[in-house]
């Protein structure tokens, strides 16, 4: 028999490891008890595997689940009571199994598998397999009933007006979410598994006939080609999705929001969303991307222009300050204004250090403080007095810090809370531009900006230019980019991502 | 992902307005003989017309290679003796990155705020640019866009903050000097667009060099011009007497909250020569490639900035003492060699194998 020559092959003398790769499906036994001892061997002494034996018209069966991952109440009304009630008719085993598929059971999501690995799989996901001694195959009822997270608010995305539905950590959910958005058969969900071990569910959730061929294809291949052995959150996936490994900017986005996720797959983006993880996964993200948001579209033209302005000197004014602030006081102070340049000498002979060292130690507190509230968040508040205290008030008293130092750094922060998304690249180049600006003055500072562009436009996502629609131009994509405008005029164009101008995907008979 | 390395006409575009604007926020007058003030305007779209005109040989190059760049040209011609004109090419690039060097050096010695150390920024700079060369032409190119937007609305703002310092009584008439100063200056700025030279390299990465250029140029005329009025508007005369004009007028400014806009000329003109000479520094990693392979590209980089640095740095002022004598008769013969001859030789060389071929009556 399989099993036997499968699992003890080990065993025997002069044994020899086969080699390592995709391993060769088991097929199920027509013998129960083969079956059973194969899925103890599998499950060894893991306490969770769940096989209730009984007798179904005299044959030997049994209903095998894994605990915790099925509703028990589903489990006895929808599963034991019908099979046990089956009396008074005579079947051979297949036929049993056939009347139980067809006549008994009437679960919408019954499933038929043939290799133990598909049945050790679905088990592990929530379903309840039943199997009778004589049947080569076993039958499975979806009755999911584990413990999870209710649909909540995103907590990364909070918005003003519009839904309050943010994912959660269960694929199906979230597939749902999506599905009530867009009613129509070209919203495609395609299943695939990552990771050798946890065979995760990942879903490739993208518009039929919007998205880009190749692309789909580079993600697919990319997802199918995963090395990992574990996959616990799509964090794990998106360096893998990443064209440009060492840039700092990340050219996959994540979301929390279905409406957002929405939004991107009607562009013909991807959206790729993870088994346990309530962040879904966008490819190609634009650099601009960064500075958009959900709200953008509810508000009025005007104002969600105003606010995008408004991010975009929150980007400069995060990421450039407080290397402005040292380039000029430390090797142009005449550019200050006379008034300026009176309150800055004062602090400058308050303080011991020079104005670099000044400005990174004071940066240096406030990301550590930012990173203990953050971890901590029940000593939130504690964290902010103490931060308030030690960073506002007492070092400037103790003559540590200038007192302009802690106004450059507040409003650095404050700014820099405005884009969730750049905070990881815009917190470490504001350090390398502090030490430009002291090292170099304004000039080196642009040198660094010069070269920073140069990077970004540099990367490129899936054939699609990073920053693109800005360069190189796409005029007709400018409605969207640092103005928003109208509705009426915003629908027109059918913005496809892949058609952006330098896109290497291009939809057939786009001008390029 | 296969990716196709290919810019537009409009990058290209702006690629050679950079070049062109870093070129002219450091026209320094010239020699006593070339045009200033209004009659420099003038100049300017003569100097305008000729670079069109020194253009034709790379165009007709380009429309008979068609879409084969002159350096694969060169390869297809010679064999392996193409690694020699690769090499020359990089030598080309090299030239021009060290002139502007040169002049960025002398400009941070002489005008620039002397806290900070010359020779520090002029290693920032190289490092910065050969980095940039590992990007590639794509990224240089994207980059210049929005740049030379950028530098763009920043000539505008100056112009625009420096109206209430312009006089009409600064502009003199036009022609007051007779037709050769206008002549001579056109001809003295050429060899400074020494990129020409290299426009036949780009041929297969461009949609549209032809276009590309000619816009390039025409509008690089209609912002110098801009930049010339200003200059003359608010200096008048005395703009023949400074170093750098165009600096020294944007220096009396007090439009803004920020006290001193020369700063802002200053970071300009980084900006600009950042993208000139990443752009060089593509091409030149570009043409060492493909002479010696992929595998030694660090060292490319790494040799072609300690060249850079050496000759700009140590040489600098020997050579700009003679910068309108021998170095723009050396600038001027690259640029006909280059930009006239190479195409030339290369379409005759093509020519009289194909007359070999069918005298030997091989398949062409």
């Amino acid at each position: 028999m399989f099993h036997k020559t499968n699992f003890r092959a080990d065993s025997r003398p002069g044994y020899v490891q086969p080699p390592s790769g995709p391993s060769p499906a088991t097929p199920i036994s027509a013998s129960l008890l083969d079956n059973l001892v194969y899925l103890r061997k599998q499950f060894d002494i893991s306490s969770d595997l769940m096989i209730r034996e009984i007798h179904l018209c005299g044959y030997p069966a049994a209903v095998i689940t894994v605990e915790g991952m099925v509703n028990r109440h589903i489990l006895a009304d929808a599963i034991l009571l019908p099979i046990t009630e089956i009396k008074g008719k005579k079947f051979s085993p297949t036929e049993l199994m056939a009347y139980i598929r067809d006549d008994v059971l009437g679960s919408g999501d019954m499933l038929q598998v043939r290799t133990m690995e598909e049945l050790v799989n679905l088990i592990a996901s929530g379903f309840a397999a039943i199997a009778i001694d004589g049947v080569d195959y076993m039958i499975l009822g979806g009755i999911q009933g584990f413990a999870m997270r209710g649909v909540s608010e995103p907590v990364s995305e909070v918005m003003l007006r519009g839904s309050r539905e943010g994912f959660t950590e269960v694929i199906r959910i979230n597939l749902s979410m999506l599905r009530r958005r867009l009613k129509t058969p070209d919203l495609i969900f395609e299943m695939m598994k990552a990771g050798k071990t946890s065979n995760t569910d990942v879903c490739l959730c993208y518009m039929r006939g919007r998205v880009s061929e190749k692309l789909l294809r580079s993600v697919r291949q990319k997802i199918e080609n995963l090395p990992l052995d574990v996959v616990l959150d799509s964090g794990y996936i998106q360096p893998f999705l990443e064209n440009k490994h060492l840039s700092i900017f990340t050219s996959v986005n994540t979301t929390e929001r279905p409406d957002t996720l929405c939004g991107k797959i009607c562009e013909g983006r991807i959206g790729i969303l993870v088994d346990g993880t309530p962040f879904a996964l966008i490819v190609p993200y634009l650099f601009v991307e960064n500075f958009q948001a959900m709200d953008d579209y509810t508000m009025p033209p005007y104002y969600a222009s105003f606010l995008r302005i408004l991010k975009y000197i929150a980007f400069a004014v995060s990421l450039l300050l407080p290397g402005l602030y040292v380039a000029i006081g430390t090797h142009h102070p005449e550019m200050f204004p006379p008034v300026l340049l009176l309150s800055y000498l004062n602090a400058d002979h308050t303080t011991p250090f020079p104005l670099t060292f000044e400005a990174l130690l004071i940066h240096f507190l406030f990301e550590i403080m930012r990173e203990a509230g953050l971890r901590f968040p029940r000593m939130g508040h504690a964290v902010s007095i103490v931060g308030a205290l030690v960073i506002g008030q007492a070092a400037v008293e103790a003559g540590l810090v200038g007192a302009p130092m802690v106004i450059i750094l507040a409003l650095t922060a404050i700014s820099s809370f405005i884009l969730p998304s750049l905070y990881a690249p815009i917190s470490v180049l504001r350090f390398v531009f502090i030490l430009l600006g002291g090292a170099l003055g304004v000039y080196g500072i642009l040198l660094g900006v010069a070269l920073l562009l140069c990077g970004i436009c540099a990367i490129d996502v899936e054939g699609i230019p990073y920053t693109a629609p800005v360069s190189p131009l796409t005029f007709k994509a400018l409605k969207d980019v640092v103005i928003r405008a109208d509705w009426r005029k915003l629908w027109k164009g059918n913005f496809r991502v892949q058609n952006v101008k330098g896109s290497d995907i291009r939809d057939d008979g786009q001008k390029s | 992902m296969e990716k196709t390395v290919k810019i537009s006409a409009w990058q290209l575009m702006t690629l050679l307005l950079v070049g062109r604007i870093t070129v002219a926020l450091t026209y320094s007058g010239g020699s006593a003989n070339v045009a200033h003030g209004t009659d420099r305007m003038a100049s300017l779209l003569l100097e305008a017309g000729l670079l069109l005109l020194l253009f034709l040989p790379t165009l007709w190059y380009a429309r008979a290679a068609q879409g084969i760049g002159s350096l694969e040209y060169a390869y297809v011609q010679f064999g392996k003796g193409g690694a020699v004109v690769a090499v020359l090419y990089a030598l080309y690039c090299l030239y021009i990155q060290c002139l502007d060097l040169m002049q960025f050096d002398r400009f941070a010695n002489t005008a620039m705020s002397p806290e900070v150390p010359r020779v520090l920024l002029c290693v920032a700079l190289v490092a910065a640019v050969f980095v940039a060369a590992f990007y590639g032409l794509e990224a240089v190119a994207r980059t210049a866009a929005v740049i030379v937007f950028l530098m763009v609305a920043a000539i505008v703002f100056l112009a625009v903050s420096l109206i209430p310092d312009m006089k009409a009584l600064n502009f003199p008439p036009l022609f007051y000097e007779g037709f050769t100063p206008v002549w001579t200056g056109a001809l003295e700025n050429l060899p400074r667009f020494l990129e020409l030279g290299v426009i036949a390299l780009l041929v297969p990465h461009v949609k549209g060099v032809g276009k590309g250029y000619v816009w390039g140029i025409v509008t690089a005329a209609a912002v110098l011009l801009a930049m010339q009025i200003t200059l003359v508007g608010v200096l008048g005369d005395y703009g023949e007497m400074v170093m750098y004009p165009y600096y020294t007028a944007v220096t009396i400014a007090h439009s803004s909250i920020v006290q001193r806009l020369d700063i802002l000329v200053a970071a300009i003109w980084m900006a600009g020569l950042f993208v000139k000479m990443s752009f060089l520094a593509v091409l030149f990693l570009g043409c060492l490639r493909q002479a010696f392979g992929d595998k030694l590209k660090v060292l490319y980089v790494l040799l072609g900035g300690i060249i850079v640095l050496t000759v700009g740095l140590l040489l600098g002022d020997t050579l700009l003492s003679v910068e309108h004598g021998y170095l723009w008769l050396a600038s001027t013969v690259l640029m006909l060699a280059f930009a006239v001859i190479l195409p030339v030789i290369l379409l005759c060389a093509n020519a009289l194998r194909v007359k070999r071929r069918i005298k030997r009556g091989d398949a062409l």
